[in-house]
């Protein structure tokens, strides 16, 4: 191994620490003095977005559905005016399950809370045989599903227990009841 | 053509982010595709974004695998939101910096900034900024999608190969992935989540 | 090893305005050099190479011909997803809506990269990928070192 230190001239003045070639033996330690880059920092959706901060109680439904709205026309390229409380996410705004995990990260930032997997969308459905047997949700699933999603509405669920239902279920409007009751729990 | 589209990985901060570089060179065979001369202009051989886009993924897809320990097959799922606002052509070089923004069982997010630096006759070149790419990552093992359509996939983590495994270890890294080691949550991996 | 990613055009429908809709092919090969790379044991179609099949195409709609004065190039992405992964053997359908382009040369585009098995009918082929992104003249700034002779 030749040369150690990356030249200045690549180095520029945000960079920071530069690694050598052959750092002291054993993991390379975290440089806990250096802030971010400022673009990426500021770049967090819902940075700027009224957050926790300013008191969990204070949050109207309406100031919520506002950074639901903004999280939403990011993650799938909506526009504003899609997204109603009404509006499904999988039929009305075409959201896919990749998206369901970008929704959950933007959620997080947007309202400074954790969402533990499962918490927000109802994983896995369809591949657990007591919650569905020959494509229909069974009485014990949908009792699992109400226990575990008190933020969904799951009255057409009843109605029509095929499991392609769970989709039309999913609305905007789910998403605010889960950051009003996960924001009023805190 | 080989698929490696970052060349030195010059920081990296656990946990935190990763710079890498990449150099844009006469040598690779694309640039002579992208564009080859028409009859109605000359060859322009510019950087595909596709590729430069790809270039932050490998940034930011072994800044996720550092962080989870080389254990998941950490696989690119969603351009969140891509711009580049000017070309980069031979000579030049591309300085990807990504940021993991979330990182969660099933996958993780990066933010990223795309900076340029063109070479100049005399002292360092300037990095000018040119462009932000934000990624979401999937970890293939923990995707039931993917299980579910049956496909079968090697155990070993064919994601982190022999090809990253030398591009961190001349970077200075130690900790690199191992090549043929298996991944997922079957795996013994002995690092904590 | 060629940067080409469109084998065959299946349908090309112009719009008033220089845009309108194209489909396309771009069959996986166990032949192409990358794959070998991505990845070792499993090769399978980059994602970005679907976004390069997309952006290929779209251009090939815009400019068969390369009489543009500048290349189109890929601008941006948005919501840029990969639903299925795509094996050597197998091939992607790529379908572009092709926006007319603006005053500055710009037009908004929206793929889709549809799974196709060899023998398979289109109408079953599962979405591999989707997404939206710009196709815009490319932009070089004049160099301040002097060019190569």
């Amino acid at each position: 191994m030749t040369k150690t230190r990356l030249r200045q001239e690549l180095a520029g003045g945000r960079v920071g620490h530069t690694i050598p070639a052959r750092p002291a033996p054993g993991r390379i330690r975290a440089h806990a003095a250096d802030a971010a880059p400022p673009h990426a920092a500021d770049r967090s959706p819902g940075a700027k977005k009224k957050t926790r901060e300013e008191g969990p109680a204070e949050m109207t439904r309406e100031e919520i559905l506002s950074n639901v709205r903004e999280v939403l026309v990011d993650a799938l390229a909506v526009d504003d005016e899609d997204v109603t409380e009404d509006a499904t996410l999988i039929g009305d705004l075409g959201a896919e399950s990749i998206d369901m995990l970008d929704i959950s990260f933007k959620l997080e930032q947007a309202f400074d809370f954790k969402i533990e997997q499962g918490e927000l969308f109802p994983e896995n459905v369809a591949q657990d045989p007591e919650y569905v047997q020959e494509g229909k949700v069974t009485d014990k699933g949908l009792a699992e599903l109400k226990a575990k999603m008190p933020h969904v509405d799951f009255t057409k669920l009843e109605a029509d227990r095929s499991v392609t239902k769970v989709a039309d279920i999913l609305t905007v409007g789910t998403l605010v009841n889960f950051c009003e009751q996960k924001l009023q729990a805190a | 053509m080989r698929w490696m589209w970052i060349d030195r990985v010059v920081e990296l901060v656990p946990g935190e982010r990763m710079v890498a570089v990449k150099h844009v060179s006469l040598a690779e065979e694309h640039l002579h595709d992208h564009f080859p001369p028409t009859a109605h202009r000359a060859a322009f051989p510019v950087m595909p974004m596709s590729l430069i886009v790809e270039g932050m993924a490998q940034t930011g897809g072994v800044l996720v695998g550092h962080a989870t320990g080389f254990g998941e097959k950490v696989i690119l799922s969603k351009v969140s939101k891509a711009e580049l606002e000017r070309e980069a052509v031979p000579g030049d070089t591309l300085r990807y910096r990504a940021q993991l923004q979330s990182l969660g069982e099933p996958g993780a997010s990066c933010l990223g900034i795309v900076e340029l630096i063109r070479p100049v006759a005399r002292g360092a070149g300037e990095a000018v900024e040119i462009g932000r790419i934000d990624l979401m990552f999937s970890f293939a093992d923990r995707a039931a999608d993917l299980r579910g359509a049956g496909l079968e996939m090697p155990e070993e983590n064919f994601v982190f190969s022999e090809a990253f495994a030398t591009l961190l270890r001349s970077s200075g890294i130690e900790d690199g992935p191992m090549p043929g080691a298996a991944s997922g949550p079957a795996a013994d991996r002995g690092h904590t989540t | 090893m060629r940067f080409e990613l469109v084998d065959r055009v299946l349908e090309r429908t112009p719009g008033t305005g220089g845009g309108g809709r194209i489909v396309t092919i771009k069959h996986v090969s166990a032949a192409e050099e990358y794959l070998g790379d991505h990845f070792p044991g499993f090769p399978i179609l980059p994602g970005v190479m679907m976004l390069e099949a997309m952006t290929q195409a779209a251009r090939e709609l815009l400019d068969p011909r390369g009489e543009l004065g500048v290349p189109l190039v890929l601008g941006r992405a948005r919501a840029l997803k990969y639903a299925r992964m795509v094996r050597p053997g197998e091939s992607l359908r790529v379908e572009v809506n092709v926006g007319e382009p603006d005053a500055n040369g710009a037009s908004e585009c929206t793929g889709k990269g549809y799974l196709l098995v060899v023998g398979g009918d289109p109408a079953d082929a599962p979405l591999a990928c989707s997404g939206r992104f710009t196709m815009r003249p490319a932009r070089i700034e004049p160099a301040q070192a002097t060019p190569k002779a």
